[in-house]
C-alpha cells in the first residue's frame, strides 16, 4: 500500500498525459503548444534537480540543449544515421560529456559566481555554433530537415507524423525521464542532494564528498537538457540556431520558477502557461506586434502573484518527495 | 483568451484526425489500450483534404513583426492583408483574368500572422502551429532566407506547399530548394547577374570593392554572387570582406577596416536596420565620401531613413518598385490600392506577400483543386500573363520565379518629383538573362508526396 502511494505522482502524471489528446481539443489547447511545452518540460527536470533540489543557479543550460540538439540534428541531417532514438542518444551523451567539462571548471565557486561561470560558458557555446563550427551547424541558419522517428513496432515500421502521434512519442519520454528524475530526488542520492542546498557547509561537514554531488547533478542536467534538444529538433523538423541563445537559458529559469522549483513538474507547468500565452496572444486580432507588450506584463503579474510558483501553490498533496523540502524564504 | 468558437468545420475535421491518430497515441502511451488502425481514406497528404472541407481554407502567414526586420515585416504583412481581402472580395479578379469571382475555387481564405521575431525559431514555430492545428493549406512569408529555408523544409516534411515570403539567398531555390517551396523574389544570384553590367557602366572598370557582409545564408549568397559578377563583367577586386553578425549595433571596428582598404567602391550587404545603421556610421567614418555606395538588394524604406541626401547615386535592385506602374497595368493597381489604404507606397516586401499570394491562387483556379501534388504540378509548368512584373513562370527544376529585376538609382534630391521618388529605374532586365545555368546551385528538389 505505501509502495502504491509512493507511485501516486507517476500515476497522476501518466494518466494526464495519456488523457490530453482527448482532453486538450476540447479545451482548445492544440498538440503542437503541448508537445512543446514537454520538450521544455523535460529540459525542466534535470535543471530542478540542478536549481529546485540542490540550490544551483546555472545560467547557461542553454549550452547542453544546443549541444544535444546539433549533435542529434547534424547525424540526421548529414546522412550519418538514420534512426531518430540513436541519434537522440548520442545527441544526449554529447552534452553530458560537455557537461562534465563545464561543470567541472564552473563548480569551482557558488553562488552569483557559479552563475556568471555557466553564463559565459553558455554564451561561448553560442559563439562556438555561429562561427568556427558553422560547417555543422549551419552557423545562423541553424539544421533545416531533421525527420520525424520512424519506431519498428511488433514487426511493424511506424513514421510518428507530426501532432498528437509526436505528442506521444515525446510524452513517452518525458514519462520515463519523469521517472527516473522521481526516482533520482527520493532516494538516499536525492537527500545528500537536498542535504547540500539546505546547508552546502554542513553537508560536506557530515562526511558527503559534496563537490562530486554537484558535479553529478550538474551532469544529470545536461544530459536531461541534451535530450530535450535532441528532441526539440526531430518535433519541428529544425533545429533552430535559438537553442543556444541566451534567452533559452533565461526562459528556463523563468519556467522553472513560474511552475514552481524542486517540484519537477513545475518546469514543465510554468513552460506551458507561457507558450500557450503566447500563442493564444499571436492569435488575438489586430493585435499585431503588441503582443510581446501584453506578454511582458502578464509575465510580471504572474511572477508577482505565485511567488513561490503555480504548482506549489495550486497544487500540494502533501507528498514530501514531489514538493520537496521547504525552500528558504524568497 | 480568443479561442474559437468549438462548431467551426475545422474542429470536426480535428475530431477526425484525432480519431485515426489518437489511438495510436494512447497505446504508446498507457499498456493495455490496443492501438486502433489508421482508416482507409483516398491518400490524404498534409493537410489535404482536411484543409478544405469547409467553405474556407486557411492560410498560415508568417512575418518580422519585431527584430530588427520588423519595419520590413510589417510592409510584408499589409501585403498579405490586401491581397487576401481581393481575392476574397473579388476584387482581384476584376482586374486580372488569372483568376474567377469570389475566393479561390469558391472558397474565402482565412489567416493568421505569426511573429518570427526576426529569427527563424519562430516562425517555424508558428507555421507548425498553422499546419497541425489549422490545418493550413498554404503557408507563407518571412524576410530573413534562414527562416525562409527552414520554412520550406518544414513545409516539404509536411507536405503544404510553401509560397516563400521575401528571401534573396542563393539557397533557397538552391542547394536548399524544396518540391513544396516556390520563390518570387530575385535570387542573389539574379540581382548581382542584373546589377553588375549597370554599376560597371556607371562606375567604371577596375574598381578595388569592400565589402560589409551579414554572416548568414543571405550575406554570404550576395556576396558569392555581386563579386563574381563585377570580376567578370569589369575586373573588379576585393579590397577587403568584412563579415558582421545579424544585428550589429556598433560597426566601428569594421567600417574603420573598410575606411582604411583604399577601396573605390563600398558594397553594403547588410539588411534592414542593419543597413541603414552601418550607412549612417559609414557616413561618419568618411567611407561615403570616398567611395561609391551600391547596395545589392535595397531593404524596404531604407531610402525613408537614410534620406535622398544619403541614397543619391546609390545603385541596386528591387524584387519591385512602386515606379513600376508606369509599364505594367496590375502593378499600377496594386501600388494605388495600397497606398489609398496605408498611405503610402507599397515597398518590395509587401509586394511579395501579394504576387505570391496571387500567383498561388491563379495556380489553385487552374487546377481545379487544392490538391498539393496538384497545385505543385500546374506552379511547375504555367506562364503567368500580366502580372504586376508582367509575363512570369516558375522554373521547374528550382522553383524559382523567372521574373524581370528591376536596377535602380538613387534620385538627386532635386531631381524627386515628390517625397516618394527616391529612385530611377536604371534598367529592367529580363528574367531569362538573369538566371543561372541548369544545376548551377546543385537544386535537388524533393518527392510530390
Amino acid at each position: 500500500m505505501s509502495r502504491l502511494r509512493a507511485l501516486r505522482a507517476e500515476g497522476i502524471v501518466l494518466a494526464v498525459l495519456a488523457l490530453l489528446p482527448w482532453v486538450a481539443p476540447a479545451l482548445h489547447v492544440p498538440a503542437d503548444v503541448l508537445t512543446r511545452s514537454l520538450i521544455w518540460g523535460l529540459f525542466g527536470l534535470g535543471f530542478d534537480i540542478l536549481f529546485g533540489f540542490t540550490g544551483m543557479l546555472s545560467f547557461g543550460q542553454a549550452a547542453f540543449y544546443g549541444t544535444g540538439g546539433f549533435v542529434s540534428a547534424w547525424l540526421l541531417t548529414s546522412g550519418t544515421l538514420s534512426s531518430v532514438p540513436l541519434a537522440l542518444l548520442i545527441g544526449m551523451a554529447a552534452a553530458t560529456a560537455y557537461g562534465l567539462i563545464v561543470g567541472y571548471v564552473s563548480l569551482r565557486r557558488v553562488g552569483i559566481y557559479f552563475a556568471m561561470i555557466t553564463l559565459a560558458f553558455g554564451e561561448m557555446s553560442f559563439f562556438l555554433e555561429n562561427s568556427p563550427l558553422a560547417a555543422w551547424t549551419g552557423g545562423e541558419n541553424g539544421l533545416p530537415g531533421v525527420p520525424t522517428p520512424s519506431l519498428g513496432l511488433f514487426g511493424h515500421v511506424y513514421a510518428v507524423k507530426a501532432g498528437w502521434p509526436l505528442y506521444a512519442f515525446i510524452a513517452t519520454i518525458f514519462f520515463a525521464g519523469y521517472v527516473v528524475a522521481r526516482r533520482i530526488v527520493a532516494s538516499p542520492y536525492g537527500v545528500v542532494l537536498r542535504a547540500i542546498k539546505s546547508n552546502p557547509r554542513r553537508a560536506p561537514a557530515v562526511g558527503h564528498d559534496a563537490q562530486r554531488y554537484k558535479l553529478s547533478a550538474f551532469v544529470l542536467a545536461a544530459a536531461y537538457a541534451g535530450l530535450a534538444g535532441g528532441l526539440l529538433g526531430v518535433f519541428q523538423g529544425y533545429m533552430p540556431p535559438d537553442a543556444f541563445f541566451l534567452s533559452t537559458s533565461g526562459q528556463l529559469v523563468l519556467s522553472t520558477v513560474i511552475g514552481g522549483r524542486a517540484t519537477l513538474i513545475g518546469p514543465l507547468i510554468g513552460a506551458f502557461t507561457w507558450i500557450d500565452l503566447r500563442s493564444v496572444l499571436q492569435q488575438v486580432p489586430h493585435l499585431g506586434a503588441a503582443w510581446k507588450l501584453i506578454f511582458g506584463a502578464v509575465f510580471v503579474v504572474i511572477v508577482t502573484l505565485f511567488r513561490r510558483g503555480i504548482f506549489t501553490i495550486s497544487w500540494n498533496p502533501g507528498d514530501v518527495h514531489a514538493v520537496g523540502v521547504e525552500l528558504p524564504s524568497d | 483568451m480568443a479561442r474559437k468558437d468549438r462548431r467551426v468545420p475545422r474542429d470536426a475535421a480535428r475530431r477526425d484526425f484525432m480519431r485515426s491518430t489518437a489511438g495510436i497515441a494512447g497505446g504508446l502511451l498507457a499498456a493495455g489500450l490496443a492501438p486502433r488502425a489508421a482508416q482507409a481514406a483516398p491518400q490524404p497528404l498534409g493537410t489535404w483534404p482536411l484543409g478544405v472541407t469547409g467553405d474556407s481554407v486557411f492560410v498560415g502567414v508568417t512575418c518580422p513583426l519585431t527584430g530588427p526586420y520588423s519595419a520590413a515585416g510589417e510592409d510584408h504583412k499589409k501585403g498579405y492583408e490586401l491581397v487576401i481581402e481581393h481575392i476574397n472580395s473579388g476584387e482581384l479578379a476584376k482586374h486580372w483574368h488569372h483568376l474567377r469571382g469570389k475566393g479561390v475555387l469558391g472558397k474565402q481564405i482565412r489567416y493568421q500572422v505569426g511573429d518570427t521575431e526576426s529569427v527563424p525559431n519562430p516562425g517555424v514555430q508558428a507555421q507548425t502551429r498553422f499546419i497541425t492545428q489549422d490545418k493550413a493549406i498554404m503557408i507563407t512569408g518571412s524576410v530573413n532566407s534562414a527562416t525562409a529555408i527552414a520554412i520550406e523544409k518544414l513545409a516539404q516534411r509536411e507536405k503544404v506547399v510553401n509560397m516563400v515570403g521575401a528571401s534573396g539567398s542563393n539557397d533557397t531555390t538552391g542547394k536548399d530548394c524544396q518540391r513544396y517551396g516556390f520563390r518570387s523574389q530575385p535570387s542573389a544570384y539574379m540581382a548581382a547577374k542584373a546589377l553588375a553590367p549597370v554599376v560597371v557602366k556607371e562606375i567604371g572598370k577596375n574598381k578595388k570593392v569592400a565589402y560589409l557582409v551579414p554572416d548568414y545564408t543571405y550575406g554570404e549568397s550576395v556576396f558569392d554572387s555581386t563579386s563574381q559578377f563585377t570580376k567578370q563583367d569589369g575586373g573588379w577586386q576585393i579590397a577587403t570582406k568584412q563579415v558582421v553578425p545579424l544585428g550589429t549595433k556598433d560597426f566601428s571596428s569594421y567600417l574603420l577596416n573598410i575606411a582604411n582598404s583604399g577601396a573605390d567602391v563600398f558594397v553594403n550587404v547588410a539588411f534592414g536596420a542593419d543597413c541603414v545603421l552601418s550607412t549612417k556610421q559609414a557616413k561618419q567614418f568618411g567611407i561615403l565620401e570616398k567611395m561609391k555606395l551600391v547596395v545589392p538588394n535595397i531593404s524596404p524604406f531604407q531610402a525613408k531613413e537614410l534620406g535622398a541626401e544619403l541614397m543619391q547615386g546609390v545603385y541596386g535592385t528591387f524584387d519591385f518598385y512602386w515606379g513600376l506602374e508606369g509599364r505594367f497595368p496590375l502593378a499600377k493597381f496594386f501600388v494605388a490600392e495600397f497606398e489609398k489604404r496605408y498611405h503610402y507606397k507599397p515597398e518590395w516586401c509587401a509586394h511579395i506577400a501579394y504576387m505570391q499570394t496571387m500567383l498561388w491562387a491563379a495556380t489553385v483556379e487552374k487546377a481545379k483543386s487544392f490538391y498539393p501534388v496538384d497545385v505543385i504540378k500546374t506552379l511547375e509548368k504555367t506562364s503567368f500573363s500580366d502580372t504586376t512584373l508582367g509575363t512570369v513562370h516558375y522554373d521547374a527544376a528550382t522553383h524559382q520565379l523567372v521574373r524581370p529585376v528591376p536596377v535602380v538609382v538613387g534620385n538627386k534630391p532635386s531631381a524627386m518629383k515628390h517625397p516618394d521618388d527616391y529612385y530611377r529605374i536604371a534598367g529592367l532586365v529580363p528574367g531569362a538573362e538573369t538566371m543561372p545555368p541548369a544545376g548551377f546551385f546543385g537544386c535537388k528538389l524533393g518527392s510530390y508526396t
